[in-house]
């Protein structure tokens, strides 16, 4: 539950003269709660790989596993139930619906699911997240790093086997970001969640298990950071 | 200057959106030319039809040929020209060209010693001036006409402001949309150093040039629109209800004022670099990093309780709180929708109730025939109807609705008992059996023969007393009066004592207040037996007289008696002295006539306005209905037409504002997917925001209209005219006709919200995502 593999992943934009290869036979596996950071300088292809793999973006060639399966074998239906149950998304910018608060923010994917959020689950992850006396604010009532911690409640509220967090800490101070790290740092032990993180803080990085460096769209490096896990090259 | 430079950069860079913008001025102008030219076209024709009367502001007549040279020296007189009348007198029939503030006192300076014109009464002298008060007032000549024509221009724009209103909405919209996927742009514009005021400028000159292109468009398009309807309407006949032919040649012209063109211009113009100026506002007022980072929509509060959610749960939820983002976008659409039901369902609606309320009246005031017709007859000769009621009858045009030579006359009973006092009414063959339940009891021709009379129904008998009636009776010994006509020779010749016998009919006519004596009569009374036939009640009249009337007929406290009209002419007129008649005793006899074939109504007025030395064409209810419903027609059809268009515009405002609303949450729709929202819920929750316009726009129709029938119930039982006209108000109604208006409202709104998520789904969601990041 939570291993994710890639093999020869290639994401071609624009055709002739304007073609951009934003990754080019990218190939590599994250094994079962396993926190991998990944980096590069800009353009080098961090977010086509994180939208590839969180199933939001199909490759212009190669596949993505997970769990053994295939996840762009799935109909565009069963990819948004994918998305849903199986990957949770955390975005620099929160991406938060604007007229839901918080709580209902966090609880959406269980709700889109057609299931109502267990009570004590959503207070737990309140509780978790420090939002608990802000359940009822809007995103527009909330500062940055608590609307990050929106954010990251919602993707770990369905407790999804992965987590992809595209520079979670892009857009907050570094008190607030420490927070974050330590907030999926934690999820992911205790939860065994496989997690991958953008970032362009190396400090941030060298808090994770694994460092994968793009560039080009191409994996330059690859390295165990020893925080613990391994990874399978 | 870099701002006019981008601001084409980015209409070429942006075709489609410029494309849309300028369509939507063009559409936007082009109604409001519609509107202009409809307005310019119904002055010009009354101005036109005004002239074609009489062509001229005013006649002066009984001239001598000094004063009309004295005229035509006059250099206020555009037009002077020389008229000899029938009798031989000199008009002259003039037009002027200069305003002057009173125009019975500029009157009076023409001919200062003639007086035209009385300042204290306010009146002109009609035998030596006619004036053309509807052409003056239309060519504005004095100031009363002048303030009437404020009146109407402003009658007029009140009228169009929520046209205004509406196509302002529209092009704001085009706006928005070209703008919003350019705000980026202008964020980064602002950061690189452009001040606010030029981000305006690159938008305010962006309109400009599109208005050059649009507004020129829109006007020609609506010149073109105009015709075409203008040509619709003279085909339809709608002008015949109103003019005759000639005249239809001669005023139903399209009327096209470069004025209001122009003015139609300024508007557009002005909308359009007001829109921009928003526009162009509402982005300066973000700052430079929310417009790169497009999150605006700072949403403070929601309700959390919505119809929608507990309906549709949280897709119905989601919707409901998207639609109260943009509150007085939600708000001005949904008033335009529900006006637009409204004038779409309740329009032909009303006007179809107000044709039933013209029919009723019709009914009521039991107008259901054709013509009324005078026929002269000779006062000295009681028979001498049957020429015109001879012609009348050979000239196939017609039915007789009714024709009835009518006589006074009494019971005398016993001296102990006060007399009764019946009518004896004689009808023709063909209409005989009409006028009885069930038709005569016995035939005419028996009738006839015997002389006899049918006991009909005098509200105040019984079926039963009606028995007992003819039980006791086979015959009736009555006293008939009549009228005797005696002429000035031998009412001179007449002794005092005779002539204080004699009785004026005199005539007073209530306008002119005169008071003419037509003829004199003598008073006498004939004692007659009238053999019984039988007994049938009463068709027609009596429910109808009650209903409108609010008592039963004139005749409730008479016995009838109905004899036939061959039974009349064979003596029994004799009852009555030469007059032959005592209710139609001015010299004519009324006959109402029914259309045998509704296509021949031309030629049957024209054989009645030929025949002029027997009959007098009274009443013209067949033009007059024809003319009523083709008015309330071409009404329906003017009405419908803008109805239609508002309806138009209306939807065409809210399919931009979806589009708009759904370009606005490109990103955020994105991201609703990125955590797991399948296309059809994304679709589905699309399409119960589209509910929910319809569904509050239908609502708010509904009630509306509800409101105003109740009110219309409430206003017609207070002026008393609920039983009559209160069965047409019917609550109900108008409810399917709001509700289908309503349904098409959200197959609009559905379809247009599905033209922007399907192209959005055109891009994958990282490139939906990445117009933020």
């Amino acid at each position: 539950m939570g291993s994710l593999k890639v093999e020869h992943i290639c994401k071609i934009y624009g055709k002739g003269e304007n073609e951009v290869r934003a990754l080019d036979d990218v190939s590599f596996t994250v094994p079962e709660g396993q926190l991998a950071a990944v980096v590069g300088a800009s353009g080098s292809g961090k977010s086509t790989l994180l939208h590839i793999l969180g199933g939001v973006d199909r490759p212009t060639s190669g596949k993505v596993f997970l769990d053994e399966q295939d996840i762009y074998a799935l109909n565009n239906k069963d990819l948004a139930v994918f998305r849903r149950r199986q990957v949770g998304l955390i975005y620099q910018f929160y991406n938060l619906i604007p007229v839901l608060d918080a709580e209902e923010n966090i609880t959406l994917p269980v709700v889109m699911d057609g299931q109502k959020p267990e009570p004590a689950k959503v207070e737990e992850m309140l509780q978790l997240m420090g939002l608990t006396e802000r359940r009822r604010h809007l995103p527009s009532q909330l500062s940055g790093g608590q609307q990050q911690r929106v954010s990251i409640g919602r993707a770990l509220f369905t407790a999804p086997g992965v987590i992809l967090a595209d520079e979670p800490t892009g857009n907050l101070d570094s008190k607030q970001s420490a927070e974050i790290i330590a907030l999926l740092r934690r999820s992911n032990r205790e939860r065994k969640q496989t997690m991958l993180l953008i970032t362009h803080d190396e400090s941030i990085a060298r808090q994770c298990d694994r460092i994968i460096t793009l560039s080009d769209g191409k994996i330059i490096g690859d390295e165990l950071t020893g925080q613990g896990g391994g990874a399978d090259v | 200057m870099f701002e006019r430079l981008l601001a084409l950069r980015y209409i070429k860079a942006q075709k489609r959106h410029s494309f849309f913008t300028v369509c939507s001025i063009a559409v936007a102008l082009a109604l409001v030319t519609l509107l202009f030219i409809a307005f310019s076209t119904y002055m010009g024709i009354r101005r036109d039809a005004a002239y074609y009367e009489k062509p001229y502001h005013f006649k002066l007549m009984q001239l001598t040929e000094e004063e009309f040279a004295q005229l035509e020296t006059n250099p206020d007189f555009t037009s002077c020209e020389r008229i000899t009348e029938a009798d031989g007198s000199l008009s002259a029939a003039i037009m002027i060209n200069t305003y002057h503030e009173d125009f019975g006192l500029y009157i009076n300076t023409i001919f200062p010693d003639k007086y035209l014109y009385s300042d204290l009464k306010e009146t002109y002298k009609e035998d030596l001036i006619d004036v053309n008060f509807e052409l003056v007032e239309l060519d504005r000549l004095d100031f009363a006409s002048k303030y009437y024509a404020v009146y109407r221009l402003a009658l007029f724009f009140i009228f169009i402001i929520f046209f205004v209103l509406a196509l302002r909405l529209m092009i704001d919209t085009a706006f928005e949309i070209s703008s919003k996927e350019r705000e980026r742009q202008y964020g980064i514009l602002q950061c690189t150093g452009a001040a606010p005021g030029q981000i305006v400028r690159i938008i305010t000159w962006e309109g400009l040039f599109l208005s050059i292109v649009g507004i020129p468009v829109g006007i020609l398009l609506g010149l073109g629109l105009s015709f075409g309807v203008f040509q619709a309407i003279r085909s339809s006949g709608v002008a015949e209800a109103f003019f005759t032919a000639e005249e239809i040649t001669a005023v139903m012209k399209l009327h096209c004022s470069p004025l209001l063109l122009v003015l139609g211009a300024v508007t557009g113009l002005v909308w359009v670099m007001i829109s921009a100026y928003g526009t162009g506002m509402r982005i300066i007022r973000m700052s430079p990093i929310q417009a790169i980072s497009n999150r605006e929509n700072k949403i403070r509060k929601v309700r959390r309780f919505s119809l929608l959610g507990l309906l549709f749960g949280w897709k119905g939820m989601l919707a409901a709180r998207n639609n109260r983002r943009q509150t007085k976008r939600f708000v001005v659409t949904v008033m335009s929708l529900t006006v637009s039901i409204l004038l779409v369902a309740s329009f032909s609606l009303v006007l179809r109730q107000a044709f039933a309320a013209f029919e009723k009246t019709v009914e009521v005031l039991d107008l259901d025939y054709d013509f009324g017709v005078n026929i002269k007859v000779d006062p000295a000769d009681p028979l001498s109807y049957k020429e015109g009621l001879g012609l009348i009858r050979e000239s196939g045009y017609f039915d007789i609705d009714t024709f009835t030579k009518t006589q006074l006359a009494y019971i005398p009973f016993d001296e102990d008992s006060e007399p009764l006092f019946c009518l004896l009414l004689y009808y023709p063959e063909e209409t005989f059996d009409s006028h009885f339940i069930g038709g005569s009891p016995v035939p005419y021709e028996t009738l006839t023969e015997q002389g006899s009379y049918l006991i009909t129904h005098p509200t105040n008998f019984t079926e039963q007393s009606l028995a007992d009636v003819l039980k006791k009776y086979t015959q009736f010994d009555v006293v008939v009066q009549g009228r005797t006509l005696v002429t000035d020779d031998a009412y001179n010749a007449m002794t005092a004592e005779e002539q204080a016998q004699v009785e004026d009919y005199v005539f007073d006519d209530p306008v002119t207040g005169e008071h003419a004596l037509l003829y004199r009569y003598l008073t006498e009374w004939t004692a007659a037996t009238l053999p019984v036939g039988g007994s049938a009640p009463a068709a027609k009249t009596d429910a109808q007289a009650k209903k409108f009337f609010g008592v039963s007929h004139d005749y409730s406290n008479m016995l009838l008696l109905a004899g036939t009209l061959d039974a009349y002419e064979n003596g029994a007129y004799a009852y009555a002295g030469s007059y032959g008649s005592l209710i139609n005793s001015d010299g004519t006899e009324n006959i109402r006539l029914v259309l045998r074939d509704d296509s021949t109504y031309e030629e049957a007025k024209a054989f009645l306005l030929a025949h002029d030395d027997v009959f007098e064409l009274d009443e013209d209810f067949f033009g007059d209905l024809r003319k009523g419903r083709t008015t309330v027609g071409a009404i329906q059809i003017g009405f419908g037409f803008l109805s239609v268009l508002i309806g138009l515009i209306a939807i065409v405002n809210m399919v931009n504002t979806i589009s708009t609303g759904m370009l606005n949450r490109k990103h955020e729709l994105a991201a609703l997917q990125c955590i797991g929202m399948t296309q059809g819920q994304l679709r589905a929750m699309t399409v119960i925001e589209c509910l929910q316009y319809a569904l509050t726009s239908g609502i708010a129709a509904t009630v509306t209209i509800e409101v105003l029938f109740l009110e219309m119930y409430l206003f017609l039982k207070v002026i008393g005219l609920e039983e009559v006209f209160g069965e047409i108000i019917h609550f109900t109604e108008p409810l399917p006709l709001i509700w289908i208006s309503a349904a098409v409202v959200f197959l609009a709104a559905a379809a247009a919200s599905f033209i922007p998520l399907q192209r959005m789904q055109k891009d994958s969601l990282t490139d939906q995502l990445r117009c933020v990041e």
